[in-house]
Formats: structure tokens, sequence, C-alpha cells
């Protein structure tokens, strides 16, 4: 059977969670696509991007990307954080359900950059593009 | 009799001309993918008549607010806009392009207003071709764009996207699918405010067996008309 990206997903909280010094660093939490407006500064962001599949005859590699962006009050505390997730995520082995991780590597610093938030609060947005390759029986 | 050069430089060629098509089939996933915002409101308002009890129940306070009465030949009927005939599987066509020029948007909009004016005095609801979001996106004029010289409304993300043909430079091709959109960037990746909605990455990424089959079968190709012998190494990258 095929899973899908979902267990991907799973697996990169898990790998931040099991960061303590960027557990420490983020007050606000870890957060799919938006975070609640009353979050505290600074937090973080994933964000599923594509997840092609691509069938051999024995196998199923799902080539996800992810974005992962740090929202900070500071640029200094959102390049720190920024560099603890590369820390956490680029070159490590993920450990999903009926999936084996071939890959996981940062590819690309996303373009972004300050924004003004609803409180009128100068906000910076640091963050970068994570692909993940995954093979699993099938096919 | 071709040098390897001419046929290094006729298969460059063959593979630029491809990678220009494969950036038209990037573009057209990207057009697809792009998030729009509906400003019209196509099916979704129905007409629906007062009931006999509700105009008699109405009657004294409209009396009161010097009103006529409803159903009196004083009143216009409803108009309606006919719904577009679906296909066998139930699906409506798109408006034609012609339908969303900014004078016909803006006639639009004018009908809305009118409609509203109509409601606050009680002359009951009556369909309208743009929604609430889309007479304001129609009055800011923050649904027009222009594309070819030509003025559009709605759909402006989706509108703008386009393909540059490949150009070569030196050993290598590229071909660009660009948005133009200054909000682009914030669908793309997001802000504080509003969650990522990719288009762009994801029409690359699920486009990419496409283009480097376009390329693979125009290498061949122009080997085999060339005369070329020899490997050569094509690298596409998305």
């Amino acid at each position: 059977m095929t899973t899908t990206s979902a267990p991907v997903k799973r697996a990169i909280v898990q790998k931040l969670r099991a960061s303590p010094a960027l557990m420490a660093a983020i007050a606000g939490g870890i957060h799919e696509g938006i975070a609640p407006r009353k979050v505290r500064y600074p937090f973080i962001t994933y964000q599923l991007v594509a997840a092609p599949y691509s069938y051999t005859w024995s196998a199923v590699f799902l080539m996800t990307t992810f974005d992962v962006s740090v929202y900070a009050e500071n640029p200094v505390d959102a390049n720190n954080i920024d560099a603890l997730i590369t820390t956490a995520l680029n070159e490590a082995v993920l450990v999903m359900d009926e999936q084996s991780s071939m890959l996981c590597r940062r590819v690309s610093d996303l373009p972004t950059g300050p924004d003004i938030d609803s409180e009128g609060k100068r906000i910076y947005q640091v963050g970068g593009s994570y692909s993940i390759w995954t093979e699993q029986p099938g096919g | 009799m071709n040098t390897i050069g001419g046929v290094a430089q006729a298969i460059l060629e063959a593979a630029s001309a491809a990678l220009g098509d494969g950036a038209k089939v990037v573009e057209a996933r990207a057009r697809n993918l792009a998030p729009i915002r509906h400003i019209f409101a196509e099916d979704r308002y129905t007409i629906r008549f007062k009931k006999v009890s509700e105009i008699e129940r109405d009657r004294s306070i409209r009396a009161t607010l010097g009103l006529s009465f409803e159903g009196s030949p004083e009143n216009p009927r409803p108009r309606t806009i006919r719904a577009r005939p679906a296909d066998a599987y139930g699906r409506r066509p798109t408006p034609k392009w012609r339908e969303r020029r900014m004078g016909v948007a803006q006639q639009h909009a004018a009908d809305y207003a009118h409609e509203q004016t109509a409601r606050k005095l009680g002359l009951g609801a009556q369909p309208t071709a743009l929604d609430r979001r889309g007479a304001y996106e129609v009055r800011s004029r923050r649904a027009a764009f222009l594309r070819w010289g030509h003025s559009y409304v709605g759909g402006r993300l989706r509108g703008e996207i386009f393909s540059t043909g490949a150009v070569i430079r030196g050993r290598r091709a590229e071909a660009w699918v660009i948005s133009p959109t200054p909000y682009a960037r914030y669908m793309e990746f997001g802000t504080r405010h509003n969650a990522a909605h990719p288009y762009l990455r994801p029409a690359a990424a699920e486009s990419h067996g496409a283009v480097v089959s376009l390329v693979q079968a125009a290498v061949a190709d122009a080997v085999r008309t060339s005369g070329g012998a020899g490997a050569i190494e094509i690298v596409v990258r998305l």
C-alpha cells in the first residue's frame, strides 16, 4: 500500500522537536501553514510545497519539498533559529512508518523579507526549502 | 560532412527549442495550480420568490416606510442570469475572456450597486453576476490587469503567468516561467497573515518528467538527423 506525505510531515516535526536547543529558542511552537494570531514570537511554520510520486517496478519514490519558516521580532533571532533548523534537518535520517528515508537536504533559502503583523510590529521571516526523498515498497 | 562542433550545436539548438516547449508545459501547469479568487457569482445565487404569507406579513411595515405593495406591477420582475449549459460530466465552461473585460465588469459592478440599493429598499434579493468581493475588486480596480495590450478582470495571478522562449548561453539553454504579479511571492511563500499557496514550484516538480521527455526526444531526433555519433551529456534542471 502506498502511503502519502503525511508520515514525512510527522517525521519533520518529530525531528524538530527532538532538538532541545531549537525547542528552547521558539516560544511560539511549531505550526503547519499559518500560526494563530495570538501566538508569541518566535515560532516556526512548515508547509508542504510539492510531493510528486515516481513509480518503478518494485518501489514508489516520494519526492517531497517542504518550506520551513521562522517568524521572529528581530533578524538575529530569526537567522539563529533558522540555523538550528538547518542543523536539525539537513542530512537527517527521518523515521517514518512504511517509508524509508533516502535524502533530507536543504535546497534553497526562501526569498522572504520583513513584514508588519496585525499589531503593527515588524516581523522577520527567514526560512528554507527542504527536499525529502523517501522510498516505499510497491510500484 | 558534419563536424563534431556542428553536431553539438544542432543538438543544443534542438534541446533549446524543446526546452521552450517544456517551459510552456510548466506554465500551463502553474496556471492550473495558481490560486484564484472567484469574483463572479456564477451559479451560487439563485432566485427565491417571497411566499404570499411573507408578502402579507411585510405589507404593513412597507406601508409604514412608504414603500409600495410587493407584487404590484410597479416592482420589476427579478432578472435572471442564465447559467451556461453543463456538459455530460456536469462541468460548466469557464466564462470567456471577453466577458471578463473591464468595461463589462464595471457594468456588472453597477448592477451590483443597484441590487444593493434595491435590497435596502426591501425589494427582495436579485441575482448579480458579481459577488460582494468581486464588486469591491472591480470598483477598486484591484482585479484589473493588462496582458498583451488587453485589459482583463479577475484571475490576475493566473492570467499574468508567462514563459520565455529558451535562450542559449554558452553551453547552457535556459527558459523561464515567470509570475510577475506583485503579490505572487506572498502566495508562493506565505506571510505572517496568510498561509502559502505554492503554485510555481509544484508546477516545476510535477512537469519535470514531461520536460525531460521532450528534451530527450528532441536530442535523439537531432542526433539522428545531423548524423552525429558519440556521447553527449544533457543535464535538465528545473
